[in-house]
């Protein structure tokens, strides 16, 4: 019976090996999907057109995918390929983990490919690998990544102390201007989310005297339901809070869950990073005032933009001033938030904020 | 008479348990009377109906002498994958079906542990370990990584589907989920399971000494599956409460859960070498735990000390635990020697 047993699940075992084989080999061409040159050539005029066409191989590494943030982002990659006629594509682990992020690096640096785009999980973790990209001649390029030392360029969405001023002018144009108001963070450790809390709350602190800040960069740990219980247990300390300012796509709509559960819609603002496949439904309801973000897809063309630009040895033009040509980055800054001293003019950032106030405007960024 | 019925009382574990918790709530509304109101209850309430569901669940299997760091991901597997099929279905129709999908998920993966464990021999540490990464992976991999907020109609409804509301003097509403019935719905099931039925019996006595139980003739086998199958069914159940009360399928949410879950069965009092515990302890360690991770804020602790608390109420808790179960054990062994 025993030896029957031990027979049946090493078959199964065997057989679900094989089957995760099949399904990962099938699912490697199918993730590389995007427009292939035929594609491209079926439009050589459009192609011929862009500034940036070539026949250059630039494949996008995210942090995770199968999720709406990088969808959407894929969706400009393959954009960009039928306008410029380069071949791209979008690779990344199916769970945000940086060793496995690193492996896909390493396979690209095996395919010699032309230029390696880059969100990365940990810029830390990764930068033996991109080193060893750069050494073997590949063109480089980050985002979401100030710190990243071994890249050509890391292009910003935006600037993320201006962001976070930007946010917190919209608090305080849902606020009136006055009353007590809360910040949350993902993790106190996390360095985007606390630059965009801090521009905030320094805006409000300058601008808006009738603001009060009652507690700030409280964690929600990325999850929406420690952020609904977080504004839960602030109304009960501040019952007269106004305001709600967050940072994790998880967060405002958390806390727009709590603000609409309490019956204080219109009575408290909630404002914060997030995107309508995430909080449709609150700012439907006007439990959420709005949402801030940038567009992955402009995002993804820029960085391919770049890595075009580098390839064909037109690295003067870029610079302060440059117009990529995608909406956003028409007039790409030095990023000043480094903390690179190396060759510090590599670090770009665009102006890219969106912010969406309404329902008409969301059916813009299907993402 | 009286003597020993005070003296019975002060043996138990929950005894001690519920003044800490009473002490705790004393504290807590000296420092902020805002906590000492209904609707702060209610707000409590709320916000451990699905740790309590899954402690629960939890507290039978740790009772069996067992351990399953795979319930969060049950309940995530169950809650996603519901979600997905009748989301792709464009399904419109009542909330029970949810339910009951929700339930054979949890149900198939609780079955998958207790095979492996009864069949293979591996500690259930080891097997729920690795049943755990294969449902994530598979989860991730082949059902989705990308978040449902477009519930369908039936969880939306359900969402705004209040027991009672309470207002406060501010205008603030604090309101008890229907989703609570669903908690004492599994608590009273579980009760009359481990209370009155040979089953019950037989799943404390397994956890108390495994060989015994067997040549007392008890079936250890059928037993140990039938826990965790049960259990899986009461983590799938957690899953889609968790989906309903955030109205929101997040494939990644309840990630690493099952640690604080352990500890909220572990405070209450149930051993981990198993055959000791009671679903009143169990509940009172996740009203513990819940009131712990809602009041902080209240009180004043700063962000960086929050995670610092929590871990020293968990070691204080378990240890007042671990301290009763050494002093019995002591006055057993007096008894024993005089």
């Amino acid at each position: 019976m025993k030896k029957v047993l031990t027979l049946v699940v090493c078959v199964m075992l065997v057989s679900c090996i094989v089957v995760f084989a099949a399904c990962s080999n099938s699912a490697a061409p199918a993730a590389d999907t995007t427009t292939e040159a035929p594609a491209a050539a079926e439009e050589p005029a459009a192609a011929g057109a862009s500034e940036y066409a070539g026949d250059y191989e630039i494949t996008t590494v995210v942090k995770l995918i199968g999720i709406g943030w990088f969808d959407r982002m894929e969706e400009g990659l393959k954009e960009f390929a039928d306008e410029t006629g380069n071949t791209t594509s979008m690779l990344g682990p199916p769970q945000a983990d940086a060793a496995l992020q690193n492996q896909i690096l390493e396979d690209l640096i095996a395919q010699q490919v032309d230029a390696i785009s880059v969100v990365p999980f940990s810029p830390e973790a990764c930068e033996p690998v991109l080193k060893k990209a750069m050494d073997a001649g590949i063109v480089v390029i980050g985002h979401e990544a100030d710190n990243l030392v071994n890249c050509d360029y890391d292009i910003e969405a935006f600037n993320n102390y201006a962001y976070g001023q930007d946010l917190g002018a919209l608090l305080a144009e849902a606020m009136g201007g006055e009353g007590k108001y809360i910040t949350t963070v993902g993790s106190v450790t996390s360095k985007s989310q606390n630059q965009w809390e801090e521009g905030g709350v320094d805006y409000n602190a300058e601008n808006n005297p009738g603001m009060e800040l009652v507690e700030r960069k409280l964690e929600t740990q990325d999850e929406q339901k420690k952020a609904q219980e977080i504004m839960v247990e602030m109304l009960k300390k501040y019952p007269d809070l106004k305001g709600f300012q967050g940072a994790t796509s998880q967060d405002a709509p958390g806390a727009a869950q709590a603000v609409e559960d309490a019956g204080l819609i219109g009575k408290v603002f909630v404002v914060g990073t997030t995107m309508p496949s995430i909080s449709s439904k609150y700012l439907e309801n006007g439990s959420l005032y709005a949402m801030a973000c940038w567009d992955p897809a402009q995002a993804g063309k820029a960085m391919d933009a770049l890595a075009v630009l580098c390839l064909d040895g037109r690295r003067d033009e870029i610079g302060p001033g440059l117009a990529l040509g995608y909406e956003g980055y028409n007039d790409i800054q030095l990023n000043e938030m480094t903390e690179v001293t190396e060759n510090p003019e590599r670090y770009l950032e665009g102006s890219a904020m969106i912010v969406i106030k309404n329902v008409e405007e969301m059916a813009q960024y299907p993402f | 008479m009286e003597k020993s019925k005070w003296k019975r009382l002060t043996e138990k574990n929950e005894f001690y348990l519920f003044f800490t918790v009473v002490a705790l709530i004393v504290i807590i509304s000296v420092i902020n009377p805002a906590f000492a109101t209904v609707s702060s209850v209610i707000d409590i309430l709320r916000a451990g109906i699905e740790l309590a569901i899954f402690a629960i669940g939890m507290f039978m299997i740790i009772v069996l002498g067992g351990i399953d760091v795979s319930c969060a991901s049950i309940g995530m597997f169950a809650m996603f994958t519901t979600t997905k099929i009748f989301y792709e279905a464009g399904y419109t129709g009542p909330l029970f079906p949810f339910y009951l999908v929700a339930a054979l998920f949890g149900l198939m993966w609780g079955l998958a542990n207790g095979v492996i464990i009864t069949s293979l021999k591996i500690p259930p540490m080891i097997a729920t370990l690795a049943t755990n990464g294969i449902m994530t992976g598979l989860l991730l991999f082949f059902i989705g990584s990308r978040e449902i907020s477009d519930v369908p109609h039936a969880i939306r409804v359900e969402n705004k589907n209040f027991l009672l509301t309470v207002t406060n003097e501010y205008g603030i509403s604090s309101s008890l989920p229907a989703t609570f019935l669903v908690l004492v719905g599994i608590v009273v099931v579980v009760y009359l399971l481990m209370r009155f039925t040979m089953l019950g019996r037989n799943i404390y006595a397994v956890g108390g000494d495994e060989t015994s139980a067997a040549r007392a003739g008890i079936n250890v086998k059928f037993t140990k599956i039938f826990t965790y199958a049960f259990a899986g069914i009461i983590f799938g159940i957690g899953g889609m409460v968790h989906t309903i009360m955030m109205a929101n399928s997040n494939p990644v949410d309840l990630t690493g859960n099952e640690m604080i879950t352990i500890a909220a069965v572990v405070i209450g009092g149930a051993r981990l070498t198993g055959g000791h515990g009671s679903i009143f302890g169990t509940l009172l360690g996740v009203f513990l735990v819940t009131i712990i991770n809602n009041s902080l804020i209240l009180i004043g602790i700063p962000s960086f000390w929050q995670r610092f608390v929590t871990g020293l109420v968990i070691v204080v808790g378990a240890s007042i635990s671990a301290y009763q179960a050494l002093r019995t054990q002591k006055q057993m062994n007096i008894e024993i020697a005089g």
